[in-house]
């Protein structure tokens, strides 16, 4: 079941969604973070995201972004971060 | 592959490309648009001519013609865009579509003489402000080129779009060719503080500054990054190289960064490197590419939606001046690679529908398994619980299959705005939201009917026209605003209009000379809004041809119902109405609560269920000769004895012996009465009225694990009414 990302990514969503990925990766299963209803997402979060996809990847699970909002996509290229990438 | 079916691949594309041009369309109007977008909706039409030419739809081609070549004077600055211009263009576009839209179904070509006569004016300069050079009126079925200067990469551009697909070699081309032709192009390498992001601090909004000035996010260092487990999100770890053109001032580089205190900030002039165009496409996945340009414009590769210009999609890479270090793993990379291969395939629907049907037959499949191994006290082996999950996730996958963003049916709404702005004379503007918020394919073919009403009666009834609107203090511009959003399992699509809002006493009135309601009745406020939903029952004056096409409210809450959906109103008198739409992610499978009443089993769908109780002693008060309600903590919440309501002898009456299931319904929360809860699971959905008929307060049945069917319980319906005289209708049901 893919963890569907909040809409409002600000900094102020960075925590919450620390502790949300943490737990998830904890659980040793592939992740799969759907981004689809993302409309706002700032550097704070998508450190996050990267450092999920890294922990979740040192585990030996796949992590995939299963689809991203326009808006999720234009920061994730705007700050050459590339979350997709297997 | 015969013709036939490449060409309905061509209609998929050109269907794509016009989602597109609509999409460009809003950034034309609102100014945000650069020469990117114009070469976007060239290219779109640039295609659809292409494959007109190739399957002999001449009048499509011949129209395409006429627009290309307006289009490609404004793409290479021969005419300037004006409002004038702009609406031209959009009205063309309005025509395009008919065209495409006859030539797919045969159907008659629209009589587009008047248009492209405007087109050809327009491309002559006469309603346009800069004079053009002289675009020859060619040969209506002509399929050669205007000669408008393009340059190399256009060219390689054009003969990609011919093709019907932009390689992202192409746009390498182009980067490549750039590239080449400058001088050396700053290289600004960015960190910010650690508290750079304290305050709203965010950095990424200097990076969309430089690229505003031309530059390209060239990587991201994440080295810096610490573990999942001991970030501190709110510190900035990031940092970034940045090729700016060489053509910017160095001070309006530093200018970006001049109010962030103390974040480590270098310029300097980076030789470019040497680039063959070919590289990327020969190394899709070389070693060395680390480092790809991100482009300014938004990129869509891993987009759920068909990248309305798969030809659009702006992959431009160039290797960089100074590569970064060897990545570890996790990679400090950036945008998507130049890959060859094909991100999207198409597939035949049929197809997808039996995968769904046989995931289907899979979970009840499964469910009796879990069934038959429980009763052999086996129920807790691990291999099930696996079997479980792996079905749980086959299934969503499938569903995902099926997903479609609302931006498919999003899409055409500019046009029935912009239809309905010629019929009314009113001025609108549509907001559009959420429109990437994917659902599946079912929800979305048959809510395009429901919304549109929603959106005519926004536009013809909502609205008030552009002389009230300034009496009224007003814009004169109306605001329609179209939202979709995923909420708690369901999708929530509105519809609001910043018009006059519902005059409850009018509404009052009407329904009571229509008969609908007493003259004393008594009714809140909320109640008096949903009369509109009334058969019968219409509020304009005259039914105009807009929104009174012989469909009223109360066929559009019937659609949405049947969708398994709800429909609310939210108004305030004189500001506006907002209606929405709460529809059910997918039709097909249910995530449910299995109850039993008297002898019989149903489901009741997980999403209405608050909290299920048994009560304790005082919590039920008795309300009226045999009316009850439940004490949930201070609020009072009316019990309905799920057998009584469906006319079932048998099943517990009495709330001291049975389970009440407080639900979230459309009238508020209410309790369900039931003897006992079984067992929570996904059902499969088997529609009622396919298989046998409608049956008020039943949403459809279920196969259990046990071979027997259950029915699935409609709570909106089940508590619409408070059954008082036992019916004896489900006697022999199920």
């Amino acid at each position: 079941m893919a963890y569907v990302l909040p809409p409002r990514l600000d900094t102020a969503a960075a925590p919450p969604l620390r502790l949300a990925l943490k737990k998830l990766v904890e659980q040793a299963k592939p992740l799969a973070v759907d981004g689809s209803a993302v409309e706002q997402i700032g550097q704070a979060c998508l450190q996050v995201l990267i450092a999920a996809r890294a922990a979740a990847i040192a585990q030996g699970q796949p992590f995939a972004l299963t689809a991203v909002s326009i808006p999720f996509a234009d920061a994730a290229a705007l700050a050459a971060v590339d979350l997709s990438a297997a | 592959m015969d013709l036939d079916a490449i060409q309905q691949i061509f209609f998929q594309e050109c269907e794509e490309g016009l989602a597109g041009m609509e999409g460009a369309f809003a950034a034309l109007r609102s100014e945000q648009y650069d020469a990117e977008t114009i070469n976007g909706i060239f290219r779109a039409v640039h295609s659809i001519k292409g494959g007109a030419g190739a399957f002999g739809h001449e009048r499509l081609q011949a129209y395409t013609h006429q627009y290309e070549t307006l289009l490609d004077l404004l793409r290479s600055g021969a005419l300037t865009l004006t409002p004038a211009l702009t609406n031209l263009i959009v009205a063309a576009f309005d025509m395009l579509a008919d065209h495409v839209a006859a030539a797919r179904d045969s159907g008659e070509s629209p009589d587009d003489a008047v248009m492209l006569a405007r087109l050809i004016a327009a491309a002559s300069g006469e309603e346009a402000a800069a004079p053009a050079p002289a675009a020859p009126a060619a040969g209506a079925d002509e399929i050669a080129f205007t000669p408008a200067p393009i340059s190399l990469g256009d060219d390689f551009d054009d003969l990609m779009a011919m093709l019907g697909d932009v390689a992202p070699a192409a746009e390498t081309a182009d980067a490549a060719a750039g590239a080449a032709a400058g001088p050396q192009d700053w290289l600004v390498t960015f960190k910010p503080t650690p508290n750079a992001l304290d305050n709203g601090g965010e950095p990424l909004l200097l990076l969309r500054e430089l690229v505003r000035m031309g530059g390209r996010v060239q990587s991201c260092d994440t080295s810096a990054l610490p573990p999942l487990a001991s970030i501190d999100p709110e510190v900035a770890y990031l940092a970034w190289t940045i090729a700016v053109p060489a053509s910017v001032d160095e001070d309006d580089i530093r200018s970006v960064f001049e109010f962030t205190d103390g974040c480590a900030v270098t310029l300097a002039r980076g030789a470019p490197a040497p680039v063959t165009v070919a590289e990327p496409e020969l190394e899709p996945v070389g070693p060395t590419p680390t480092i790809a340009a991100a482009p300014a414009a938004p990129i869509a590769t891993v987009a759920p939606a068909p990248a309305p210009a798969a030809s659009a999609a702006p992959a431009a890479t160039a290797p960089a001046p100074k590569p970064a270090p060897p990545a570890p793993v996790v990679a400090s990379v950036v945008a998507p690679a130049p890959t060859a291969v094909a991100q999207t395939i198409r597939v035949d629907l049929d197809k997808l529908d039996r995968l769904v049907n046989l995931v289907g037959e899979l979970v009840i499949t499964q469910a009796m398994l879990a069934q038959r191994l429980s009763e052999n006290n086996m129920a807790g082996i691990s291999e099930l619980t696996d079997l479980d999950h792996l079905t749980r996730e086959l299934q969503e996958s499938t569903m995902a299959i099926r997903a479609q963003p609302m931006k498919t049916v999003f899409s055409r709404v500019p046009r029935i705005i912009r239809e309905l702005e010629g019929e009314t004379g009113k001025r609108v503007r549509l907001d559009i939201e959420g429109e990437m918020t994917e659902v599946d394919k079912t929800v979305v073919e048959r809510i395009g009917e429901p919304l549109t009403h929603l959106i005519r009666n926004a536009v013809d009834h909502g609205l008030e026209t552009t002389e009230e609107r300034i009496a009224a203090g007003k814009p004169a511009e109306g605001v329609v605003t179209l939202s979709a959003a995923h909420h708690s399992g369901r999708i929530v699509i509105t519809v609001s209009d910043d018009g006059r809002g519902i005059d409850r006493a009018r509404v009052r009135a009407k329904a009571i000379e229509r008969g609908i309601i007493l003259p004393d009745a008594v009714l809140s406020d909320e109640e008096v809004d949903n009369l509109i939903f009334a058969p019968g029952f219409s509020t304009a004056a005259t039914v105009s041809n807009i929104s009174g096409r012989g469909v009223g409210m109360d066929v559009v809450r019937k659609n949405v119902q049947a969708l398994g959906g709800r429909i609310g109103i939210q108004s305030k008198f004189g500001s506006g109405s907002s209606f929405s739409l709460s529809l059910p992610l997918t039709l097909a499978v249910v995530d449910g609560m299995i109850v039993t009443v008297g002898d019989q089993t149903f489901v009741i769908p997980l999403s209405h269920i608050v909290e299920s109780l048994r009560p304790t002693d005082g919590a039920v008060t008795a309300i009226g000769v045999d009316g009850s309600v439940l004490d949930v903590r201070g609020s009072y919440v009316p019990i309905y004895p799920v057998a009584e309501q469906l006319g079932l002898g048998g099943g517990e009456r009495d709330p001291a012996n049975a389970v009440l299931i407080v639900v979230e319904a459309d009238h508020g929360q209410a309790a369900l009465l039931v003897d006992s809860i079984q067992d929570q699971r996904q059902v499969v959905v088997k529609s009622l009225e396919a298989n046998y008929q409608a049956i008020n307060g039943l949403a459809g049945a279920t196969i259990l694990g046990d071979g027997r069917v259950a029915l699935i319980i409609d709570v909106d319906a089940l508590t619409a009414h408070r059954v008082r005289t036992p019916r004896p209708m489900l006697a022999h049901a199920a």
